[in-house]
């Protein structure tokens, strides 16, 4: 058996003293695995993927861990960390005449060969992939939060992590990019393993090959798209709706 | 790039010959020239390197375009421990001046550490809200001034030609060794900036995607915090609050070198330093015989630029 790339086990998160977010998640991500992770608003989505990817830093709570290919999140450098694992977000700025190009080229920081010959090409290479190519030379505070975004997942892949974690980093894209850079993210995949946010939730199933389900800080449910949205977990986090799922076809509704 | 150090370097040099030649007296004696307009010439340099530089630190640390030292309340906290040091008459370890340095120092990390921390409380990431980290940098800018107003008045040492001096900042305090000593520790510091250039370029996209491509956040920003601070006190302590240098610099090199802090920095220095002198030169000229504080002039020029930036600001995040 492989080595699962991620596994979290018993994860709390308290963002003040007396707001628990996060209860008790628990679940593993194998190599090439595509996760939709799927919950209402304010379930602990992001709260969840920023304190894997170590921006939300706090102490874990007895026996609770994070591995990364086997071994401890806290035994990472921050540096180490970077290399397993990033985080793309919604937003993705800088108000100051950075250029688009220059913006990706960080993303071998954690390597330590960012102003390298290898780097350029690396940052042309996934600027070309994901469709951004064209704007290396405008600055960051000109262009629109689309191509922001595209930007942010060249940035990401120059980066080059085990585990990337979307976080509806793909929602402000157009459709024709959209399909594009899922084509281009599956080619690059390889062993990789992703965790996809999104409201879209088309997007989320036609992008992965299990779906996992938040609610109100709890991990509901885990599976095959089909055990997930005909589960009653899927009512319970979302009782509005009824869903018809079958053969990769999905039909939302309002719930009667 | 290369041009433009070089252009930079020769108008300060140029700035640095005017200063030492032009004056109120139009023979002037070596004992003027060495004892007044050198000292000078010299803390001006200092104050151009330590604002700007700040300013560039503080711009990137806060992801905003309006931070800089004056406006963020650093300087004031910085004049707040200068007065304290001087109207208490204390002299540490190395006499008076070192002590009035240690106190600014001091007050310039503390009023730095208020703005981190109401930021944090805010919100946990993007450091995308402005208007709320200025408007507690101006919050304790009115703090620090009415502190000091209040030490003066209490303390009596010259009243309003001293309150003059703290808030509004004015070179014709210099004095050689001070000033000499103020300029190379301004290059040095500009030089532990230029080292920290790297980090300083991730800060750029805010601080969620700075710690997921693997900075230590917390760390980093105490560490550069704390270099901004010296910065500032060092240009405080020796010339009170000259406003908007830290503003008007660091934008006026990004045109040319862009963001990366690489170029930016040693490029930000010599033109800070450069104005500086200018500005110095003008102060003393423009209304001859009457000399006008420095600090007068760089914000007269300033404070527009900071309403024209707040404009163009708004109109892109809308």
């Amino acid at each position: 058996m492989t080595q699962p790339s991620l596994e979290v086990f018993g994860l709390d998160y308290f963002a003040d003293q007396d707001r628990q977010v996060l209860f008790d998640v628990t679940f593993s991500l194998e190599p090439k695995q595509r996760v939709a992770l799927l919950g209402p608003n304010g379930s602990g989505k992001s709260t969840l993927l920023k304190r894997i990817a170590g921006i939300h830093r706090s102490r874990l709570s007895p026996g609770a861990q994070i591995r990364f290919a086997g071994r401890l999140q806290h035994e990472f450098s921050s540096m180490e960390l970077a290399r397993e694992v990033t985080y793309v977000g919604p937003e993705f700025r800088a108000d100051f005449p950075l250029s688009a190009s220059d913006a990706v080229s960080m993303g071998r920081f954690p390597h330590g060969d960012r102003f390298s010959s290898e780097t350029k090409d690396r940052v042309h290479d996934a600027m070309e992939r994901m469709g951004c190519w064209k704007l290396r030379f405008q600055n960051m505070n000109e262009i629109s939060h689309g191509e922001r975004q595209r930007v942010a997942l060249a940035r990401a892949i120059v980066q080059d992590p085990k585990v990337l974690l979307l976080d509806e980093a793909l929602s402000q894209i157009d459709l024709n990019h959209q399909f594009m850079l899922e084509d281009q993210l599956s080619k690059w995949m390889e062993a990789r393993s992703i965790i996809l946010v999104s409201h879209d939730w088309n997007l989320s199933l036609r992008f992965s090959d299990s779906v996992f389900l938040i609610h109100e800080g709890k991990m509901l449910k885990t599976g095959s798209a089909e055990q997930v949205l005909s589960s009653e977990a899927m009512k319970k986090a979302f009782p509005g709706i009824q869903l018809n799922y079958s053969k990769g076809r999905l039909e939302i509704d309002r719930r009667p | 790039m290369k041009k433009a150090v070089v252009i930079a370097a020769l108008l300060w040099a140029l700035g640095f010959w005017f200063s030492l030649s032009f004056g109120v007296l139009d023979s002037p004696t070596p004992e003027i020239i060495a004892g007044l307009r050198l000292p000078r010439a010299l803390l001006a340099s200092a104050v151009g390197i330590g604002l700007s530089i700040a300013g560039v630190i503080l711009q990137s640390l806060f992801s905003n375009p309006l931070a800089e030292p004056y406006t963020l309340g650093i300087s004031s906290g910085a004049s707040v421990g200068a007065v304290l040091s001087s109207v208490l008459h204390l002299s540490l370890w190395f006499g008076k001046s070192a002590s009035t340095s240690l106190f600014a120092i001091v007050g310039a990390v503390a009023f730095g550490l208020i703005l981190v921390l109401s930021e944090r409380s805010r919100s946990r990431g993007t450091g995308s809200g402005s208007t709320h980290l200025l408007l507690t940098g101006m919050m304790l800018t009115f703090l620090g001034s009415s502190w000091i107003a209040l030490m003066i008045a209490v303390s009596d040492s010259d009243g309003i030609q001293s309150a003059l001096f703290w808030l509004l900042g004015d070179l014709s305090r210099a004095e050689f060794q001070p000033s000499l000593l103020a300029l190379v520790s301004a290059a040095a510091f500009a030089f532990l900036a230029y080292r920290k250039a790297e980090v300083l370029d991730l800060f750029l996209l805010g601080e969620e995607a700075a710690s997921s491509l693997g900075l230590s956040v917390q760390k980093q920003r105490r560490g550069l915090l704390i270099l901004a601070s010296c910065l500032v006190a060092l240009s405080v302590s020796s010339a009170g609050m000259v406003g908007f240098v830290g503003l008007m610099i660091p934008h006026f090199c990004r045109r040319i070198t862009g963001a990366l802090h690489r170029p930016l920095i040693p490029l930000s220095a010599i033109v800070g330093a450069a104005v500086m002198v200018w500005a110095d030169l003008g102060s003393r000229l423009i209304f001859q015989p009457i000399e006008i504080p420095v600090g007068v002039i760089t914000a007269l020029v300033g404070s527009p630029l900071f309403i024209f930036l707040i404009q163009k600001r708004s109109g892109v995040t809308s």
